[in-house]
């Protein structure tokens, strides 16, 4: 259908020069021989690779090539275009032509062969015709086969559509007028419920501010009641207040008032006011002076032991060459002169502890009464030495034993006579004993006759280097010590509380 | 007859929607199909499963088929019809009080609450309309609230400029503010909701009205009510033409003069001649919420003085049709007329 022509355009041939004579193009070969493929050896071929396929030059995963990579390839690059420089300069050239000619390259080959630029080239057309309407297709129609049969059917004989479209259009339009009267309905409810709920809601808020309202209305009257309350409280509180001022406003009136004159009685009273002479020799003088005269009298006492001492020793030698009778009057004497002192210096010592100069004259006189006590009883002793040891001594002195005291009865019950001077020491070592009773039968003693029970000892030991001699030394030293160390503890203490006791009376009010 | 030809009177054949299989097998071949991946297919899927469910039989079954979840895990997809046809099947199992128990089970309502952010408005809509159907029930609203909604939906508001999208998140918010406004009050709501009373349509209007009485029903929330002055902006909507905007800005106001702070800024806004105006409204919840705002006024020695004039429009209140009314009139009278 399509004519392809060739044309050659000899008829323009006028219009064109040509530079060689216009001659036939040697046809070519449509099929060429592959000769250009030869066998060629696969060690040489480029295209298998040989080595390490790691190594294998690939093409970079990142469309980016590496700078370093790139660099490095330049530098490659270029020392290869060196080199082939360096090559082509080393090689050897023909010699470089005479002055005024130059150079041309001939053909040395043994076929002359025109030398051009210009490709050859033939022009070549085709022009295809023009596109005719293409015909509608044919109708197909099968080839006819068979026997040709006709049925007459009628309108409406086999099939009718209004008929028999009915039920399932009724079932589409009805499923369809469903669905949109469920949506329609649905949408209607929660429209309504909406509707109902937001009345409901509108109420139950009116109510809740109702309740809001009586909570805050409540709020209020309870916060008025207890303001109030406060206000009446405080009312209260102040009228309290000045009544209690008022009263203690009174009362400081009526106290004040006879305040000073009350202050100075009780200042005066509690001795505040005293006269500063009268003072200095209740606090001074009067405790130097007893304690001067007390020294006095101890060493007076003392000598009086001393001579106590001597006597008696002389009486003790004297004592085995006598045989006393004892009299019932002069054992009375002696105890009674013996009573006498302790009844005189207990009946002083209390006053003693009030008054400070009382008491050195009454140990005096004790101390006086005692020697002359005793002087009296050595001197008895001396004259008639059986009143001591006589039995009716120890009937006496039994008696009062024998009912106080049971150890003396049997030491007594011991013996004879010699017994009965062991007795007499018995007597001392059982004074603790017999002093311990003899103040319920004296009265007088208990506080002078108790503390010798410490005193005792220095007393004991003393006679006890003269054996069973010091019956009545023993008495005495016991007693007297007993009753001075008494006397002066008082004294001192009287003294000592005397002024402090008045500083304190005074002091407390 | 026989033809080649297809002839040009098919029956109806909608390509977006997949063939419904009979009976018990239409959910699980839907549930087969929503879980393909096939984002045609599942598109499909949800167009057909949106029709069934308007029937409520059918929730059962879906819940019973667990295609709860799979359409909750429809809500992450890429594809925004995939998006918003599935809320909107979730909006509809959401409207049964099973649905909404399978949502709370499945923390559906998190998944929804994401894609308040969606770029694409309709997602938005019905993810909201979902939310807000789960909103009405105390269990949901405290799923809600579980969810920490309420700044999230304050927010929304705010940023959302389709007024059907702002009537959606003010209708969840209303739902959770009044289950709990503390958490409303912590965002400050109050202070944001106040400038979008004066701006928007009536319809958003007496929503953010409703919003604001639930923020002021707490004590703390009257305070803040006063001190932003809100009592300046509700009073002109007390004369707007919408009753619902008449009746929410009566009742805010209402709640707010329950405190003396509140009483005394609306009588200084002359609300009190305004309120009375609202008596004769043919609106009921309009005449009750005025009527129980006057009740309060009253309370306030100027607030009596002032509606000692118009006690008459009060006592004509007494009579009417509404009983509460009447007896909320009752208790207005009773407390004008009160004497220490």
């Amino acid at each position: 259908m399509a004519t392809g022509t060739v044309t050659r355009n000899p008829e323009s041939a006028g219009a064109y020069s040509y530079s060689s004579q216009p001659r036939t193009v040697h046809q070519q070969q449509k099929y060429r021989e592959v000769d250009t493929v030869r066998p060629c050896n696969i060690m040489y071929d480029k295209r298998v690779v040989r080595g390490n396929t790691y190594a294998l030059h690939t093409l970079p995963a990142s469309s980016q090539p590496n700078p370093l990579e790139l660099q490095k390839q330049q530098e490659t690059r270029r020392r290869v275009l060196a080199h082939k420089r360096a090559r082509e300069q080393m090689r050897i050239h023909s010699p470089p032509p005479v002055e005024g000619r130059k150079h041309i390259d001939v053909q040395t080959e043994l076929y002359l062969e025109e030398i051009t630029d210009r490709v050859e080239e033939v022009d070549v057309h085709t022009q295809t015709d023009a596109f005719l309407d293409r015909p509608p297709t044919p109708l197909f129609i099968p080839a006819k086969t068979g026997m040709d049969v006709a049925t007459q059917i009628e309108e409406g004989d086999l099939f009718n559509f209004d008929l028999e479209v009915q039920p399932i259009l009724e079932v589409l339009v009805g499923k369809t007028v469903e669905q949109a009267l469920l949506e329609v309905m649905e949408e209607e409810e929660l429209a309504a419920l909406r509707e109902q709920q937001r009345i409901f809601e509108g109420n139950r808020n009116a109510e809740l501010i109702e309740t809001q309202r009586l909570e805050e209305q409540e709020r209020r009257r309870r916060e008025e009641k207890e303001r109030r309350m406060q206000q009446q409280r405080e009312a209260l509180m102040k009228e309290k207040e000045t009544a209690e001022k008022v009263a203690a406003r009174a009362f400081a009136h009526s106290y004040l008032s006879d305040l000073v004159p009350a202050v100075f009685t009780n200042l005066s009273n509690k001795g505040f006011f005293y006269d500063p002479i009268q003072r200095n020799i209740e606090t001074t003088l009067m405790p130097w002076l007893t304690s001067e005269a007390q020294k006095i009298l101890d060493k007076k006492l003392t000598a009086r032991y001393l001579l106590d001492t001597i006597i008696r020793r002389a009486v003790k030698r004297n004592l085995g060459i006598i045989t006393p009778v004892p009299t019932p009057k002069d054992e009375e004497e002696p105890p009674a002169t013996e009573e006498e002192p302790p009844s005189t210096v207990e009946g002083e010592q209390p006053p003693s502890t009030g008054e400070g100069e009382q008491p050195p004259p009454p140990t005096g006189e004790g101390a006086e009464d005692k020697p002359s006590g005793e002087e009296d009883k050595p001197s008895a002793d001396k004259d008639k030495p059986t009143e001591v040891e006589t039995p009716a001594g120890e009937g006496e002195k039994p008696a009062e034993e024998g009912g106080d005291k049971p150890v003396s009865t049997e030491e007594g019950g011991e013996g004879d006579k010699p017994a009965e001077e062991g007795d007499k020491p018995a007597e001392e070592g059982d004074k603790p004993t017999e002093e311990g009773d003899k103040p319920t039968e004296e009265g007088d003693k208990p506080a002078a006759e108790d503390k010798p029970a410490e005193g005792e000892k220095p007393a004991e030991d003393k006679p006890a280097e003269e054996g069973e001699k010091p019956i009545e030394e023993g008495d005495k030293p016991a007693d007297v010590p007993a009753e001075l160390d008494g006397e002066k503890s008082t004294n001192l203490e009287g003294e000592g509380e005397g002024a402090p006791v008045e500083g304190k009376v005074k002091a407390t009010p | 007859m026989a033809s080649s030809r297809v002839p040009d009177n098919l029956p109806a054949y909608n390509p977006n929607k997949s063939t419904l299989a009979f009976g018990d097998r239409a959910l699980p071949k839907i549930r087969r199909e929503l879980s393909s991946g096939d984002v045609e297919v599942i598109q499909q899927a949800l167009l057909l499963l949106n029709d069934l469910l308007h029937k409520p039989e059918n929730i059962t079954s879906a819940v019973r088929e667990g295609l709860v979840n799979s359409l909750s895990l429809l809500l992450i997809s890429d594809d925004s019809v995939i998006k918003y046809r599935s809320g909107s099947c979730l909006q509809l199992i959401a409207e049964h009080a099973l649905g909404r128990q399978a949502f709370l089970k499945l923390n559906i309502i998190n998944s929804l609450s994401r894609l308040f952010v969606d770029p694409e408005p309709l997602v938005r809509l019905h993810s909201h309309l979902a939310v807000e159907m789960c909103g009405r029930t105390k269990e949901g609203v405290q799923g809600l609230l579980d969810n920490g909604l309420i700044p999230i939906l304050v927010e929304r508001f705010i940023s959302e400029q389709q007024i059907e999208l702002k009537v959606a998140s003010l209708e969840s918010l209303h739902w959770c503010l009044m289950a709990d406004p503390v958490p409303g009050l912590e965002c400050r709501a109050i202070e944001r909701l106040q400038p979008s009373l004066t701006a928007e349509v009536a319809d958003v209007k007496w929503r953010i009205a409703r919003c604001l009485y639930d923020l002021t029903v707490p004590h703390s929330g009257k305070r803040t009510a006063c001190d932003c002055g809100l009592v300046k902006d509700l009073v002109p909507l007390l004369a707007d033409d919408h009753h619902l905007v008449k009746t929410h800005a009566a009742s805010v106001l209402m709640s707010i003069a329950v405190i003396t702070e509140g009483k005394y800024a609306l009588l200084n806004e002359e609300g009190l001649d305004k309120l009375v105006s609202l008596l004769a409204d043919t609106t009921p919840a309009v005449r009750l919420n005025a009527v129980k705002a006057l009740t309060l006024l009253a309370e306030a020695p100027s607030g009596k003085e002032k509606l000692m004039k118009s006690l008459n429009e009060v006592t004509e209140l007494e009579g009417d049709s509404d009983d509460v009314i009447a007896k909320a009139a009752a208790t207005a009278k009773k407390t004008i007329t009160w004497l220490p």
